[in-house]
């Protein structure tokens, strides 16, 4: 990032587990370069929660797979850095990735229906992350596992631990993954929109474990997904992805309260709210960002947003905006949002 | 578990009564007759009206059959004429060399094939991948008779290192075993290899791009892990399904090649009898040979409640 970002209201609480900089994961496909990941900063401070949102196709997934390093084959980091606890994670080696993994950081993944392995007891897969980073008897793992499954609330580990996912229903298949998660205390959990496959009652009942077990354990979080509404209850900070590039990153509070980037303005706007359908008796449609996101081979020579964005002049056809902090810990990329100059937010 | 078994084995018994009508049938339906045969064309009318009589060839079709049956059930099937022989004896005497022959193929494919899938599968789209796909392609693609003769004519007619006939004996040794039987497996063995190879790698490249395989990485575990213990046992079961198939396949598969070798097995049995119009050990191969095929399916079924627990063949709870 250009500016280099400060600290943030979020980090003051604590020091700084995470630091992303400037990450950049591109796909190298037979139709050119796709650029998923083209320019991603932000800080999570230890214990602290960091929602990522932006459409489907931003780039989210791919930035937190990319801290995992855990990419397909024709994926790469190819710049930035990832800072964990000092560490760059860019840098580091596979064999030593994969002490990182499942200890110091693990995830959460968006179907619980595909992710847990069909043919293995959950015990045993819960038990093999335990055994993958410390050194237990079996006794001892056993016991591990049945705690990590009281904790996340499955009735009855003790028997359940012999069961095979396809017994358990899709929450309780979500709950078992988070004890995967969790069984070996890391520091970092990142969920990759964990609650989209579920029902709506269950949902709820999955993003509360996860706000009480990261209170418990002091665990930072980082939380994939689309959902504002969940962001503004659950995350300190604020990370909003458009085409590959973080267009803005603030406290949620921040962001709720001023938000600076158009884009995010678009998402605000788009976003169903009780009794906001109804002015003056009228009805009145939910707002629309008009017009689809780039083409990501194409991106990184302008505002990847200029052709939506209804504040557009012609310099975001010309140049890519850099990512500023406008206000303290408050950052965006835009090229009319600056300490020279603000936009007036319209209407919607 | 038993209690699926021996639900299995009662079905088994329609099929198997349907094998044995089919097969009767048919040896019915060949042309000539056999007593004539049995004596030659210059037998004199007498000798073979006695010779009919004596075979029962003389009484209605139904009647040869209802007969033939109870004899199945009681384990008698019949006489072989030819050798003057119980046609279970005869069976049973060629039975293990034809299952010797079958497993070594098996065995020398599986070694082969499952490493290869598996390999290529991690590599797609290297030059392994290619090669070992290629070779693949061209493993199912010959037929195991004219590669069991081209292999005769290099190794036992050009170079002389292997005998081209018969099994070999222990008595002379382990090694005059193996010379024999390397061959005539290996020859048996190349659709298959190919096969598991080509089943194999797609079945992995099936499960290596599943949620869970990531979510197993994400675990910390290592790649050895991932790909041997969790990719490799969900892609198992379609590999174990062609296994059962071709092990099927090659006890029939086995009567060319054992006729190339002179392997003394079922298959040139089989070739024999119906050379000599030896209807009881017609009848009596086919049917141990659809016993068999049932037998492994069987085996298969019950494989696969190891492999996929979600399969139980029960509908009730808890009955597994």
């Amino acid at each position: 990032m250009r500016t280099g970002m400060r600290q943030n209201a979020n980090e003051a609480a604590g020091e700084t587990l995470l630091r992303v900089r400037d990450l950049r994961t591109h796909f190298f496909t037979g139709s050119g370069v796709v650029k998923a990941v083209d320019g991603v900063s932000f800080d999570l401070a230890r214990g602290g929660a960091l929602g990522i949102v932006g459409e489907s196709g931003s780039g989210k997934s791919v930035a937190s797979n990319s801290i995992m390093r855990l990419l397909p084959k024709n994926g790469r980091i190819v710049d930035g850095s990832i800072l964990f606890e000092g560490r760059d994670l860019v840098e580091v080696r596979e064999k030593d990735m994969l002490k990182i993994r499942g200890q110091e950081i693990s995830m959460i993944f968006q179907d619980p229906m595909t992710s847990l392995d069909p043919v293995f007891k959950i015990g045993d897969q819960v038990i093999e992350v335990l055994r993958a980073h410390r050194r237990l008897s079996n006794a001892e793992a056993w016991s591990e596992a049945v705690k990590a499954l009281t904790m996340v609330g499955i009735p009855e580990p003790e028997k359940r631990m012999n069961s095979y996912p396809h017994e358990f229903s899709g929450g309780m298949r979500q709950r078992v993954f988070i004890a995967m998660a969790i069984a070996c205390r890391p520091k970092l959990i990142i969920a990759d929109e964990p609650t989209t496959a579920l029902d709506v009652t269950v949902q709820a009942q999955v993003l509360d474990l996860l706000v009480d077990l990261q209170r418990e354990m002091g665990t930072s979080v980082i939380l994939v997904t689309h959902n504002l509404g969940v962001v503004w209850s659950l995350c300190g900070a604020v990370m909003v992805m458009y085409a590959g590039k973080t267009v803005e990153y603030a406290t949620a509070k921040d962001l709720y309260r001023n938000p600076l980037h158009p884009y995010t303005w678009g998402l605000l706007n788009s976003m169903p709210r009780l009794g906001a359908g109804k002015e003056k008796g009228k009805e009145k449609p939910l707002a629309i960002i008009p017009g689809t996101p780039p083409d990501l081979r194409l991106t990184a020579r302008n505002c990847n947003f200029h052709n939506r964005c209804a504040y557009r002049g012609d310099v975001c056809k010309e140049e890519v905006p850099p990512l500023i902090e406008l206000e303290p810990g408050h950052f965006a990329a835009c090229h009319f949002q600056t300490s020279g100059g603000r936009l007036t937010r319209k209407e919607a | 578990m038993s209690k699926i078994i021996l639900k299995r084995m009662v079905q088994l018994i329609p099929v198997l009564f349907i094998v044995v009508s089919i097969v009767f049938a048919i040896t019915r339906l060949m042309p000539g007759n056999p007593a004539m045969i049995i004596l030659g064309p210059q037998a004199p009318r007498e000798a073979v009206e006695k010779m009919t009589l004596e075979m029962g060839l003389d009484k209605s079709i139904p009647e040869q059959f209802g007969k033939y049956l109870l004899g199945v059930l009681r384990g008698d099937f019949g006489k072989s004429y030819r050798y003057n022989r119980p046609v279970l004896t005869i069976l049973l005497e060629k039975l293990p060399n034809t299952i010797y022959l079958a497993g070594a193929s098996i065995l020398i494919a599986l070694l082969v094939g499952i490493p290869v899938g598996i390999v290529s599968a991690c590599r797609q789209y290297s030059i392994f991948d290619y090669a070992s796909m290629l070779a693949a392609l061209v493993g199912v693609s010959m037929p195991p008779f004219w590669l069991g003769l081209m292999l005769v004519l290099v190794f036992s007619v050009r170079l002389g290192w292997l005998p081209s006939i018969g099994m070999g004996s222990f008595g002379n040794g382990i090694g005059d075993v193996l010379s024999h039987l390397v061959m005539p497996a290996f020859c048996l063995s190349t659709g298959s290899m190919a096969n598991f190879a080509r089943v194999t790698r797609a079945s992995m490249l099936d499960v290596i791009h599943q949620d869970y395989i990531k979510a197993v990485r994400a675990k910390g575990i290592g790649e050895r892990t991932v790909i041997f213990k969790h990719a490799l046992k969900n892609a198992l079961p379609p590999v174990v399904t062609v296994i059962g198939m071709r092990f099927s396949f090659l006890m029939g598969g086995a009567i060319l090649v054992e006729s190339i070798f002179s392997w003394p097995g079922m298959g040139r049995l089989i070739v024999e009898a119906i050379g000599n119009k030896d209807y009881a050990v017609i009848q009596g191969s086919v049917l141990l040979m659809a016993f068999i095929y049932v037998l492994i399916n069987l085996i298969v079924d019950i494989a696969y409640t190891y492999l996929n627990p979600k399969i139980t063949y029960e509908t009730e709870r808890g009955a597994r």
